[in-house]
């Protein structure tokens, strides 16, 4: 007797392909700023903080003067045309960020935290947190995390994966995953759905049922476990007080022009990024949130980049040892997420609001919690501040500050500037002065 | 996995403080073992004053303290076992005062632990990763559907993706937790199939090679089979096409068969209109694998006579043989109305009141979810909702349909929550016999608890069958999850669909590549195979891609190893014994993983080894490394191969003391690219897998390399140990598990190494049916 196997092996279901979409909730946010106070009112600062991993070559990045008629180094040639727009801060450092055991996954802990993570995942609450859980509650949604995820074989030194893949902790013990489709997020700001008020009332009495469970539940587990029952029931209360709000209000428009991405997620760099730097300013614009972390590429990333002739790995051309031509591939990498950057920026300033643009209302930090990615080291890092902060900022200089000077000092300042004032933050001394 | 670094200093400088408090008054202690080894060898370095590496091994006064800083003797035992210390250079100690060392000091340990229970750890309440929501809402709707692969990606802890503490949950994931309820029961409950009936296999008559596997031609009684995977019970419909060979050919008789019984006999006259004569042939079917046979009741007598002579033939029956002419055997389904899934999850006695059918539906749904009896207080809480919902407006179904998705978005749903049933008990005690079944079967299955392990575990019985237990979980096809969930993330090649290595690394050579480690695997735990196959097995599964890529096909560079290998099927291959292949060290897979984009990387490769194969993790570079061009300036001229930069490299004394023990490693894999294909040449310069371990040992290429490994072979084991413990327990291991570790390594041992061995005695061990008294205080 012959068996004719169905198929060979088909019941290994190996490397999956994207599964089936299903669709996202039906959200609704209060009325954006606009509508709801009439044209008195002063338009919102925004908060925002894009990270690039592996630190910078800081020969080509930090001017030689200081003050407003600086020289553009190489690396910064590609934001010639927004000169007026960003500043260059030197001298800050995050010293959190070092470690006996490993510097990428701590780098990026630190730099929102000033808090020296665990291997645990224990750190500390974020800048961008820090003011979701402040300002917040004014907008749909009290932050956004998108950006890039790790791409393989990483091994995220020794600590978990999370603790180098996000900058936003809400607690120290939870860092939030970022978002990397941009379908995703214009679902998330946006809803797929027009208004179903049916669905948001059964909505909420799920979640008040489920509430009490876990409140119960809550009483009778150790404290380690109620950690994690905590993370249930903050979560839980926000999606509330998100289903809630779709009850009394509308759901914010799309801005005119704004189509829905496509599905799925770019292959190349430049594509993707931009894509999701587009999703950070509709939500800005239609002021779905305030407050936003966009993560070019996880600390350590190893990506490459064939598009623009590199073929090594970000991270490992980031160990150079000096050599030129390998210098040079990593200024090619560098130079390319600056120019990306720009494109942010633009797209920032071409959307009129108020009697300026949206980028005068923003307060965008970008930069690495690597300074040199060679010597692994976290003083002296690459900090552009872009944005005018609704006039609260003064751009278009080179700021040195006193070598370690908290980079935390920094945020304290941003928070104040934003409504979200706090005293202290990770290992912060006092909020930072010369930004006006 | 125990954490990769020490911190030397602070246990170094606290435990002669904490051990002096608590010596008892008068008695004497037990001196430092092996301390005349330490201070012959050891403490030029490593004593009070240089203290290099930041250790100092002078401190010690006796055996409780060297107890109690058990990290730091033990490392300093591996190193000393393994040659790595004293460094070259330094006067060396014979093997017989290395293993007499090791030995004191490990007799020391056990001296200690005597008598003591074995903690068994603790274990922070884990939320269902991914895959496990994906495959418990399959087992508990019935459904196929797979909600989870929208959901925020779980990250990584300790090497896999399961860890308790790793295993947050975000706002955004709550949202996408909500949609997938709300998504998952509107499917469940659907009235109607959600599809219209659709087949759930196909048999294509395929031979390996062949190319069109349409006809079979069929000339003795000899019966044709083919096996599918049903998923649901059901009424479905077996459909056979055939036809005479010729057109006047008696007309074939052939009895349909299903799991050995006659279903029906048909016969099929030559078409008159169409190319086949199609029989659609009703049957009822449990789910599960069904073996749908025909057999041939007529057959030629001159062909049935020399059965042996006339076998089936694809698409080749040149001579026109008089037989029948097979064209598909099918089965289709299910034809009920009723979805299983909607019939089983709202089934309930129809004599009884609408508000205790609804408390009967809920209550059956909630013990399911929550694996375990759902408690009065939780039913009724689901039971209020439905109340609510009703007053709402909605209708019963609707309302049941509510609580339903409140269900699949509780705590105790989407955790596993171990909560101690005997919290008065002070020490260790074993947990319950249902979180004993979830245990199982999310370790097996990555799954929740099927029917017979709660059955089993309601009767309290379950922890007294658990061998019996694992070898039915392990025969069950559910536990395909254990090889497609632990082996990727043990040998880190998750990630290999999202590398990038240029074009020659397309999307077929990917899932080749990937494939081929899972099947190995797959070998290995199914054909109880010892571990060391993982090492050196000469064997592999190949399709023609990947054959191809490995210069192993049929028109492949080397016609001496050529191996036929089908076009789309992968096949079992044994590899030639004087090939450079063996085992998963050489798998395509593990070596794209571990190279950079545009090189191999010795580093890359060593690390990978020392992980995953010794258990010997290097710690991360230290902060502040000096970079290359400070340390070499205007002494050297820049070599330029990978090799010539590394030697530099490791010749400088703060990178020397890991890099000599990762780059022999990798450079003896050298002779494979960053794709894994074998080379001669790296770039124009011939390659050079000769390497040098740090105890002096030589040895070249893969073969060398998997001599120096299998002459490790319990380290290998130890090493597996821990990570299949880690994945079980969804925690790290820590200290305190060293003795289960060791305990399981020697039972494998005795076992010949069996991959099952390995598996029964992590499911054995007390860390998985054990827990902390909830009043202990951790460790």
């Amino acid at each position: 007797m012959i068996t004719i196997p169905r198929h060979p092996m088909s019941r290994r279901t190996v490397l999956r392909g994207v599964g089936a979409t299903i669709a996202l909730p039906l959200l609704e946010a209060m009325t954006p700023w606009r509508a709801l106070a009439a044209e008195r009112a002063k338009p919102p600062i925004r908060l925002a903080w894009v990270y690039v991993p592996n630190g910078i070559q800081m020969k080509h990045w930090t001017p030689a003067k200081e003050g407003g008629d600086y020289e553009l180094p190489d690396l910064l040639a590609p934001l010639k045309d927004f000169r007026e727009d960003f500043s260059v801060l030197s001298g800050l450092a995050a010293l959190q960020g070092g470690h006996d055991g490993g510097n990428h996954a701590p780098a990026m802990a630190a730099f929102l935290t000033g808090t020296q993570p665990r291997r645990d995942v224990r750190c500390g609450v974020s800048a961008d947190q820090i003011a979701a859980s402040k300002i917040g509650q004014l907008t749909r949604l009290p932050s956004l995390e998108i950006g890039s995820k790790r791409i393989g074989g990483a091994s995220c030194d020794g600590f978990p994966c999370v603790v180098s893949s996000t900058l936003s902790w809400p607690s120290p013990t939870q860092p939030l995953p970022l978002e990397p489709s941009p379908r995703a997020v214009f679902d998330r700001l946006f809803g797929t759905d027009q208004a179903d008020r049916k669905k948001a009332t059964v909505r909420r009495s799920i979640l008040d049922t489920v509430q009490g469970e876990a409140a119960s539940l809550s009483t009778r587990v150790s404290s380690d476990d109620r950690h994690k029952l905590d993370e249930y029931l903050t979560a839980v209360r926000d999606v509330e007080r998100r289903v809630g709000r779709t009850e009394e209000l509308h759901a914010p428009k799309p801005p005119q022009g704004a189509a829905r991405p496509g599905d799925g997620i770019p292959a190349e760099f430049a594509p993707h990024v931009r894509l999701m730097g587009d999703m950070m300013v509709l939500a800005f614009q239609a002021d779905v949130t305030r407050v936003c972390t966009f993560i070019f590429e996880p600390e350590g990333s190893g990506r490459s980049y064939p598009e623009i002739g590199v073929k090594g790995g970000h991270h490992n051309l980031s160990h150079h040892g000096g050599r030129a031509e390998t210098v040079e591939q990593i200024i090619k990498i560098e130079r390319h997420h600056v120019t990306q950057f720009a494109y942010l920026l633009g797209k920032l300033k071409a959307v009129k609001e108020g009697d300026g643009n949206l980028l005068g209302n923003c307060m965008i930090a970008y930069g690495s919690g690597l300074g040199d990615g060679d010597r692994h080291d976290h003083k002296d890092l690459p900090i552009l501040l872009a944005g005018k902060g609704g006039g609260s900022l003064k751009p278009g200089r080179h700021v040195r500050y006193p070598t370690n000077t908290p980079i935390t000092n920094l945020w304290l300042s941003l928070l104040e500037r934003a409504g979200a004032t706090t005293k202290t933050l990770g290992d912060s001394t006092g909020p930072l002065k010369g930004l006006d | 996995m125990m954490p990769q670094k020490l911190l030397f200093v602070a246990l170094v400088a606290m435990a002669p403080m904490s051990v002096r408090a608590a010596d008892p008054p008068g008695e004497k202690p037990a001196p430092v073992p092996g301390a005349a080894f330490v201070q012959k060898y050891c403490l030029s370095c490593h004593g009070a004053e240089k203290k290099r590496s930041d250790l100092d091994l002078s401190g010690f006064r006796d055996e409780a303290a060297v107890v109690a800083t058990r990290k730091v003797w033990s490392k300093a035992v591996r190193a000393v076992r393994d040659g790595e210390m004293p460094p070259k250079g330094a006067p060396q100690p014979t093997a017989d005062e290395r293993e007499a060392f090791a030995e004191a000091v490990r007799s020391a340990f056990r001296r200690a632990d005597a008598g003591k229970p074995r903690d068994p750890g603790r274990v922070t309440i884990r939320r269902l990763n991914r895959t496990e929501y994906n495959n418990t809402i399959r087992d508990l709707c019935h459904i196929e559907f797979e909600p989870a692969d929208n959901f925020p990606a779980d990250e990584p802890s300790h090497g896999f993706d399961n860890q308790g503490d790793a295993l947050s949950l975000s706002p955004l994931l709550m949202e996408r937790y909500l949609d997938a309820a709300e998504v998952v029961v509107a499917r469940a409950l659907a009235g109607k199939p959600a599809k219209p009936a659709e087949r759930v296999g196909f048999a294509q008559f395929m031979v390996s090679g062949s190319k069109v596997p349409y006809r079979l031609a069929v000339f003795t009684s000899d019966p044709v089979a083919a096996t599918f995977r049903i998923a649901a019970d059901g009424e479905y419909l077996v459909r056979v096409e055939g036809k005479p060979v010729k057109k006047d050919d008696p007309a074939p008789e052939v009895s349909v068969i299903v799991d050995g019984k006659e279903l029906k006999r048909v016969t099929f006259a030559f078409p008159e209109k169409g190319a086949y004569t199609r029989y659609e042939i009703p049957v009822a079917l449990k789910k599960g694998n069904r073996r749908v046979s025909l057999r041939l009741l007529n057959p030629p007598a001159e062909l049935e006579e020399k059965k042996a002579a006339y076998p089936p033939q694809v698409d080749a029956n040149r001579d026109n043989r008089p037989g029948l002419e097979l064209h598909a055997i099918d089965l289709v389904g299910p034809t009920d109305d009723e979805p299983e899934s909607r019939r089983r999850i709202l089934a309930c006695d129809p004599k009884a009141k609408p508000r205790e059918q609804a408390r009967e539906i809920l209550n059956r749904f909630a013990d399911r979810a929550f694996r375990r009896p759902a408690t009065a207080e939780e039913v009724d809480r689901y039971l209020k909702l439905y109340d609510r919902s009703l007053e709402a407006g909605q209708n019963f179904e609707a309302a049941i349909g509510t609580s339903l998705q409140a269900i699949l978005v509780s705590p105790n749903f989407l955790f596993r929550v171990e909560l101690d049933d005997r919290p008065q008990e002070k020490g260790s005690h074993p947990i319950s016999e249902y979180q004993l079944a979830s245990r199982l079967s999310y370790f097996l299955w990555s799954s929740m608890p099927d029917e017979a392990l709660l059955a089993l575990a309601a009767k309290g019985q379950l922890s007294k069958n658990l061998d019996a237990q694992v070898t039915r979980m392990l025969a069950d096809d559910r536990s395909d999850a254990l090889v497609e969930n632990f082996a990727p993330q043990w040998l880190d090649i998750r990630d290999l669909a999202r590398v990038t290595r240029g074009p020659q690394l397309d999307v077929r050579l990917r899932e080749s590549m990937a494939r081929e480690t899972l099947l190995f695997c797959d070998e290995v735990l199914r054909k109880d195979r010892p571990v060391t196959d993982f090492l050196d097995g000469r064997y592999t599964f190949l399709n023609e891609r990947l054959a191809r890529h490995y210069g192993l096909a049929q028109f492949g560079r080397d016609k001496r190893t050529a191996v036929p290998v089908p076009a789309h099927a992968f096949v079992r291959v044994e590899l030639p014994a004087d090939g450079p292949r063996a085992g998963v060290l050489t798998h395509a897979s593990v070596l794209t993983m571990t190279s950079n984009p545009d090189r191999t990387s010795p580093v890359k490769r060593g690390t990978w080894i020392l992980e995953n194969v010794l258990a010997s993790p290097t710690p991360p570079p230290p902060a502040d490394v000096p970079a290359l061009e400070q340390a070499a300036a205007g002494t050297v001229k820049e070599p330029v191969t990978v090799r010539g930069r590394l030697e530099l490299h490791r010749s400088k004394p703060g990178c020397a003391a890991c890099h000599a023990k990762i780059d022999p490693l990798g450079f003896a894999l050298e002779r494979f690219d960053v794709l894994g294909q074998y080379r001669d040449k790296d770039g124009k310069a011939p390659v050079d897998d000769a390497a040098e371990l740090s105890n002096g040992q030589k040895f070249q290429g893969t073969d060398g390399l998997r001599k120096v490994l299998l002459g490790k072979k319990d380290q290998f084991t130890k090493c597996l140990t821990e990570k299949m413990l880690t994945y079980a327990l969804g925690r790290p291991l820590g200290e305190h598990d060293g003795p289960t570790v060791d305990a399981i390594v020697a039972s494998v041992a005795k076992d010949n190494y069996r991959f099952q061995r390995l598996t029964f005695e992590v499911v054995r061990s007390s860390p998985f049916t054990m827990r902390r008294g909830t009043k202990e205080t951790p460790k």
